[in-house]
Parts: C-alpha cells; structure tokens; sequence
C-alpha cells in the first residue's frame, strides 16, 4: 500500500510542471488525490482541509515549551485549525518519530533539528513544500538550505541559531584587553585571562553531537569540508583545539562540559570566554553582576570570513492523508509568515534569530547583542548540506576523533585519518 | 490449490480436537491450560517476539528507510563482520570485562564487609542498614546525574575535598581523561550495586546455624579460623549466586555510562550496551546496533544458564542440609 503510494507520488511531483502548464485549471481530474493537491497551486482552496492536526517537536524546556504553544495556538486561531502539540525530549524525538514511521501514525507537522530532516526526506517520508501554498519569499539563503534534500524543499525554519564568541566585559576591561578575532588572539588572550578559578576559554568536546557543532566554525572558518574530515585544514582545525587544551588556554574538562554546563561557568564568572548560542542569553542577562559582550568566533588568520553551522529547527511535513497534509501546510504557512516569526523569535526563551532576511536585519539594529549572531548567519553553511544523510554517521566519527585528540589518546591527524576511513568504508 | 488441500486437512483436526476437549479427562488438561496460558502469552509477546526480533534484525540491513518503507534487506553475516572489524568494538569487549571484573570484585568485597559487620549486634544497627539500601532505592537518573557533579574536574565536590585536604595538588580529571573515565565509571557502579551484595550476603550469613558458632566456640577456634571453616563454606552456594547475577546485571548496565561520560572521552567507557545504542540510535544503523546486543545477550545467556544450574544445586544443598 505504502509502496504504491510512494511510487505514484513521485510519478506525479515529476509531471507537475507538465501539468500546471497543460491544465487550464478548470478540469480537475479526480482520480489522484496527489493530482488535486498540486492543482491547488493554481486553483485556490477547493481541496478539503482537514479541522485539525497532530504536532510534534522537541521545545520541552520551561520557557520554550510555552512560546512555542503560544505560536501555534496563535496559528490555529488565524487558520481555525486545531494544533494538538506534543513535546518530546530530543534525544528521543527521532526513534520516536520512526516508530510512528513503522506503525503508519506520523504527526501531521514535525519539527526536528535541520540535520535530521534529510533522513527523512530520503526515505520518501516527506511531503515537498512546492505542493502547498507555502511562500518561501524573503526567507535566507541560509534558511532554505537547511531544507532542501536534493534541490528540493522539504522542511522551512522559523528561526535559526548559531554559535558566537560570548566575553566576560569586566574581565577583559581589568586586563585593558579587546575581545579577539584571530586564532591566535583567542588563545593568548585565554591564556592571559586564565587564573587558578577561572577558566580562559570554554568549547564543548562531550560525546555526543554538541562537539561536532562546537567544532566546525573551527573546521569551516580553515577551509575543511565535510566530505573530507582528514584533509589539511580539518587537521590544522583540530590541532588548534588540541592546543588550546595543551596550554591549558582551555580546560581538560572540555570533553565532559555540555552546553548547560558551559553557560553556568560563564554565568557564574568561572569562565572569561565561551563558545555558546544565543538560548543562554537568558541565562547570563539573569546572572548577577556579569557583565557580557559577544562576537564572531575568531577565524584562523585576519580577514579570513568566519562560516558557523546554521542551527535551528525546521518543520516538515510527513505524508499523511491529503486534507491533514493540506492543514498543516497552512499551520506552516502561518508560524513563518513574518507577524509571527517575528514575535516568535524576540521571546526571550527563544532569542534566536528570524528565517526571514528583513526581520534579521531589524533584529541586529534593535538588539545588539545580536549583531554577532545576524552576522555570522550571512555567511552560515547546513550541517547535512554537503552529506546528506550520512550525516549522522560523520557526526559519531567526527566527536569520536574530537575527543581523541583532545584526550591526548591519538594525534589529530591519526584520529581524522581513522573518521575518514569509517565513513568511507560505510558509505 | 495448496491452500484448499491444507484447509481438508486442518479441518478434521480441529474437529477432533472440539470433540476431545469436551471430554472430562480433556477438561481437566484445557484448566491446566488455562492456568498456564496467561504467563505463556506474557512470555510470547514480551520476551520471545522482541527476542526474535531482535535476532532477524541483527541480519538485516535497517536503517531508517527501513522503518518508512518496510524493506530492510537481508545481509546474512554482514553486520557481524563489519561488527567484529571495528576496533571500537574491542575496545568496547575489554572496557564491559573492566567495568564487570571491577564492579562485581569492588561492590562484592565491601557488600560482604558490611555485612559482616552489620551481623554483629550494636545499637542503631537496623536504621544505618536501611540507610545502607539508598543507592538501591535511588533512580539511576538521578544518581548517575549527582556523580556526575560530584566528579565534575573543576567544580566538583570530589576534587574540591582531595585537593584543600592537600592529597593532590590539582583535581583528577575523572570523567575528562581517557585513562580515568573507566575507574570513575567503575566506582560509581560499584556505590550502585553494595547495597545488594550487602543484602543476599546478610540474608545468608543469618541463615548460618548459630549452633556452629557455639561449638566451634567451645573448640577454642578464632576468629579467622571460624570464617574460614565454617562462614565462608557455608556461604559459598549463595556467593556463587551473588556473583552470577551481579554479572549478568553489571554486563548489561547502561543508564551510569550514559549519564556520566556517553561512552567518552574518545571510547574510553564505551562498553557493548552503549556502543549498541550508539550505532541504533545515533548512527541510524539499527542492524549493527542489534547485532551487537545479539552479541551482548549470548554472554549473559551463558550466565544465566550457569545461574540456574548454580541456584537449583544451591537449594539441592539447602534440602539436603535440613
């Protein structure tokens, strides 16, 4: 059944170019459902929506859990859909989402973070956005690679976050020093501001995917590429992380800090410098007496262009029956259009920045501690742009190599040679 | 054709087999039946359906597709060749006898400490044995978690006291080095499985005759002398015991690893249970992680069944004795 399905909705993406052109738009063949749905793009709204959805996503914290409900019941009032929302931890959202794959009951609308949604998408579990009326104007180039599986659209963020050089403002003014933008005055400066107490710079090098995300504004900003993780830069990359623990510019418990536990060091003022995102601002604006300031992630050698991986979640929809699809479409449609992506975004549980280029730009001129953030975007490249589905497998060698090196065990060359040959052997 | 021919001859079968449950001899079995099918269904469909599971999957090649799509090819061996090939899968074989070897040694050693301590009397001796049962009664979560604080390099607890009492000079980096991370592991799984050994060990030692004691008294022997000839054998049935299922549980154990290092720093405490895990549920590649677990359970089979043949000599012993 799900086979034949599959087979005839690829048949029919295929022809519809052919069809919008030969279709005057008053015939609607009535055989194929998929038929009916694509005609929409010309016909308006004469497909049958269904009254209410099913969602899933991962936003289980306090704060994030709230604004997210807040933008879909907003949503559900616009469109008179109702949302059913479900929160689940993210470590378990995917074997969630797969056995829901397995027993045919998938969510109507799913939101899982960018690099995921490829797994997806090439197992033909997706619905293309092309299908809907969902307008992908004015969004970031950024922002529509994070959905695309190859070369089409399958999944649009609302939001979209990265990684910046976060600085303790009191530290570096009683040292008279100004917060680095090369490799090497990151760890001067690490190494400057380092007391018994208080760390110099903090990254994430846990086993788990955080370090990859930690590791690749390194990786990228040398030139590396995703597709050859032993190449010279990758190499060169990774020997400057192993040097910043060496120096102790960075402490050994780098492989154990995750992300809570590197913004409660910067929080409490136990760390001068820290590598994090833009969900802890929170958490520092509520720490007493931090005074803090953020930057780009300093790049190898002056004038070099800083390139981070574009964090964020994006929505997708999974094929379901046609009037639930219809529906969630314009849920979809509604949490991205800029009204609500903007209110959305400015939560301060959320603080992220805008998919769409416009409302960036009026959040770096309104909030300036996010002009790091909107900055870094311009130049941000997809986790699984380049690999695709591999990406899960990368991402286990890469934090294995990661934590390797920095332990000491291997030399980073040795620990990026063995990456490269499990990923080449898998694939 | 086939079908029809099957149905001539299941029909007659079933007839007979109507007829013979009416039968009085017949209803006494189909109450025995009865009786048994509830645990037989319980076991069907929650053990033996997983199990088979699990065994079919270790041969395929499943992987998320797999799971949208229904197709997950048949590979025979493959995912235990390319299993068998990973060094990390042997790193992972000798980190699982580490960690058990330790384990069980560790929490054996001081459960059976405290239990002969606790086997005398003194006051207070009933409220510090139920303190004694915490680690037992605590989630794992939670506990793993407070370790996970206590042993944190820079902040935590473990190394702030080592380091104003002047035992080191700086803190051990307990989960952040590759050489540590396996003791700091092994340790904490140890604090987890002493309330145990405590428990089945002071059971046991209350069920040595004190009339043994008392005659032995009465010989004159001494304390060394009264362990090693009467406490010790007489121990020995319920130790082997201990050791067994101390074994199968510790070969399995998963919720500490995870919440302390992830496997890490660089497959440092990556054991069979979290590398199984890892290639499922990180790497999506769910025929390797089940043949793993395959893997993992021919092991604690092999443990299981010297358990059973050790428990069911153990209470021929206890039989005989009385």
């Amino acid at each position: 059944m799900r086979l034949k399905r599959l087979r005839k909705r690829s048949t029919v993406v295929l022809a519809v170019p052919m069809l919008v052109a030969a279709l005057t738009a008053t015939n609607v063949p009535a055989s194929g459902a998929a038929i009916v749905r694509t005609t929409s793009h010309t016909d308006g709204d004469t497909q049958s929506v269904a009254s209410s959805i099913t969602e899933v996503d991962y936003r289980t914290g306090q704060g994030e859990s709230a604004a997210e409900s807040t933008a879909l019941n907003g949503c559900a009032k616009t469109t008179g859909i109702a949302v059913n929302r479900t929160a689940i931890p993210p470590s378990q959202e995917i074997p969630k989402l797969l056995l829901d794959e397995s027993s045919r009951t998938m969510p109507d609308l799913v939101m899982v973070d960018n690099p995921n949604m490829p797994q997806f998408a090439q197992a033909g579990a997706l619905v293309p956005l092309s299908t809907f009326h969902v307008s992908t104007n004015g969004f970031s180039a950024g922002s529509l690679s994070i959905g695309e599986y190859h070369g089409t659209l399958y999944a649009l963020p609302t939001v979209l976050d990265n990684l910046v050089l976060f600085y303790n403002k009191t530290m570096f003014a009683a040292k008279g020093l100004q917060p680095p933008t090369t490799w090497a005055q990151l760890k001067s400066d690490a190494l400057a501001l380092k007391t018994k107490t208080v760390q110099g710079f903090v990254f994430g090098a846990t086993a788990d995917g955080d370090s990859p995300w930690q590791f690749l504004p390194f990786f990228w900003s040398n030139g590396a590429q995703l597709n050859k993780l032993n190449s010279r830069a990758a190499v060169g990359a990774l020997q400057y992380w192993v040097n910043l623990v060496k120096s102790g510019a960075s402490p050994s418990s780098v492989v154990s800090d995750e992300d809570t536990d590197i913004a409660n060091l910067f929080a409490a003022g136990d760390a001068a410098m820290v590598e994090t995102g833009g969900w802890n601002m929170g958490v520092f604006n509520a720490a007493k007496g931090l005074s803090w300031g953020d930057v780009p992630i300093p790049v190898p050698k002056a004038g070099d262009k800083v390139i981070v991986p574009l964090g964020g979640e994006v929505w997708m929809i999974p094929q379901t029956s046609p009037a639930k699809e219809a529906a969630a479409a314009k849920i979809l449609a509604c949490i991205t259009s800029p009204g609500p992506m903007w209110k959305f975004a400015i939560n301060p549980a959320i603080s992220d920045v805008p998919a769409r280029t416009a409302l960036a730009n009026r959040l770096a001129k309104s909030n300036p501690a996010q002009k790091a953030f909107v900055k870094s975007i311009l130049t941000a490249q997809s986790r699984a742009g380049l690999v695709g589905a591999q990406w899960p497998l990368i991402q286990t060698e890469l934090w294995t190599a990661i934590q390797q090196a920095v332990t000491g065990s291997t030399s980073a060359q040795d620990a990026l040679n063995s990456a490269q040959q499990q990923v080449s052997t898998a694939g | 054709m086939a079908a029809s021919a099957a149905v001539q001859f299941v029909r007659p079968l079933t007839r007979r087999m109507v007829r013979n449950l009416l039968l009085p001899r017949r209803r006494e079995s189909l109450a025995k039946a009865s009786f048994l099918a509830p645990v037989v269904i319980y076991l069907l469909v929650f053990f033996a359906y997983p199990f088979y599971v699990n065994i079919r999957t270790g041969f395929e090649n499943y992987t998320t597709s797999s799971f949208i799509n229904g197709v997950a090819p048949f590979v025979g061996l493959g995912n235990y060749r390319e299993v068998l090939a990973q060094p990390v899968f042997w790193q992972a074989v000798r980190n699982t006898a580490i960690l058990t070897g330790g384990s069980i040694l560790g929490a054996f050693t001081i459960g059976f400490g405290f239990a002969l301590y606790w086997n005398r009397d003194f006051q207070l001796n009933s409220t510090l044995r139920a303190l004694l049962l915490v680690p037992w009664l605590l989630p794992l979560v939670v506990s793993g978690t407070i370790f996970r604080w206590m042993l944190a390099q820079n902040v935590g607890v473990v190394n702030q006291v080592l380091t104003g009492l002047h035992i080191v000079s700086s803190g051990i980096p307990w989960l952040d080095s590759a050489r540590d991370a396996l003791l700091a592991v092994t340790l904490v799984n140890i604090w987890v499985g002493i309330p145990f050994n405590f428990v089945v060990m002071y059971g046991g030692l209350r069920s040595v005759p004190q009339e043994l004691y008392e005659a032995a008294a009465i010989d004159g022997a001494g304390t060394v002398r009264v362990f090693r000839s009467i406490t010790w054998p007489l121990l020995r049935p319920v130790t082997l015991v201990v050791v067994l299922l101390g074994l199968i549980y510790t070969i399995k154990v998963f919720d500490v690893i995870i919440l302390l290092t992830g496997g890490g720093p660089a497959n440092a405490t990556q054991t069979l249970t979290t590398l199984s895990y890892t290639d499922s549920f990180d790497n999506f590649n769910f025929g390797q992680g089940a043949a793993i677990s395959n893997l993992l359970i021919v092991v604690a089979l092999v443990f299981a069944i010297a358990y059973l043949k050790m428990s069911r000599r153990s209470l021929q012993y206890a039989v005989g004795r009385a």
